[in-house]
């Protein structure tokens, strides 16, 4: 695999949470503009919140009381200012918060979850790529067992689905436009490395968003 | 062979790792150690109907949702019937 990328172009404003194996920069075949976009995630946290047995109606009411959105116990994902709800499982969700305001939402999801679900924090258990571009969903249907066609997996869509051999955490953004792929942290180089190789042939920018 | 996960819909038999027949575990409570329990527990352990047919197994979702299922399925075609979640509430003898 080329690496054409130099270490310095990594971001200086979250190194500890920049995988060493991330090189940003162009890759790929010579194509203008550059068919897909590989970006990194760096300002994520995620949370596993999961309802008491019996609970799970209680738990949606208490979430969109404090957000005014509520989760749907369903594989889709619902979105408000900062922070998704993307059901993983029967009565399970990844809350998935970014940018700024996290250290606030980070409370007020505790506070409303806690006595009616198990909430733990992920973040540093997986690691999130976002691929973009017109020919994002051919290198992505690559690598995964599952139908990417929007007829199937709408926009605001996502999945549990095994995605170059690992499980991962698949999501259509709610504007269609983008894919996210949560890797968990130890499989993510190999995940990352199957994603270049898969948008090799229609050019490929890759980039870290902080 | 595709599987419809009740939460995930149709997803490819290698998403999921298959149990077995599904056989109640027997009562846990009272004397383990009795001639009883133990006919019951090596009943649920090691025998199985294994028929020419259809019967029930308990698949689990590994790459999906990480539920488990009571699947359905007819040995002799492969087709299946049927797949249920399943719930803290079902009943035993269901599953």
């Amino acid at each position: 695999m080329s690496n054409n990328a130099d270490a310095s172009q990594q971001s200086i404003l979250v190194p500890e949470l920049t995988p060493r194996y991330f090189a940003p920069g162009r890759r790929g075949a010579a194509i203008t503009p550059p068919e897909v976009t590989l970006a990194l995630i760096t300002d994520e946290d995620r949370f596993n919140v999961e309802a008491r047995r019996g609970k799970s109606a209680e738990l949606i009411a208490a979430i969109a009381k404090a957000f005014g959105v509520s989760p749907i116990d369903r594989p889709v994902t619902v979105e408000t200012d900062g922070v998704a709800f993307v059901g993983v499982g029967p009565a399970r969700w990844h809350t998935i918060s970014r940018g700024e305001g996290r250290a606030g939402r980070r409370v007020r999801l505790i506070e409303a979850a806690r006595p009616l679900a198990t909430v733990v924090d992920v973040s540093h258990g997986f690691v999130t790529f976002r691929l973009s571009g017109p020919k994002a969903r051919d290198a992505l249907a690559k690598l995964a067992h599952i139908d990417l066609d929007p007829a199937s997996f709408a926009a605001g869509a996502c999945a549990g689905a095994a995605l170059h051999g690992v499980n991962v955490q698949l999501r259509r953004s709610p504007d269609g436009a983008a894919f996210e792929c949560a890797a968990p942290r130890s499989f993510a180089a190999s995940v990352y490395h199957a994603l270049i190789r898969a948008a090799d042939p229609y050019g490929l920018v890759v980039e870290s968003l902080a | 062979m595709l599987i419809n996960c009740p939460y995930c819909g149709l997803r490819d038999l290698t998403e999921f790792v298959v149990a077995g027949e599904a056989v109640a575990r027997p009562d846990a409570h009272g004397d383990l150690d009795g001639a009883d329990a133990r006919a019951a527990f090596a009943d649920a352990v090691y025998l199985r109907e294994n028929p020419a047919g259809v019967h029930r197994e308990h698949w689990f979702h590994a790459a999906g949702c990480q539920s488990w299922l009571l699947v359905e399925r007819d040995t002799r075609t492969h087709e299946i019937i049927r797949v249920d979640a399943i719930s803290a509430g079902m009943a035993r003898e269901t599953l």
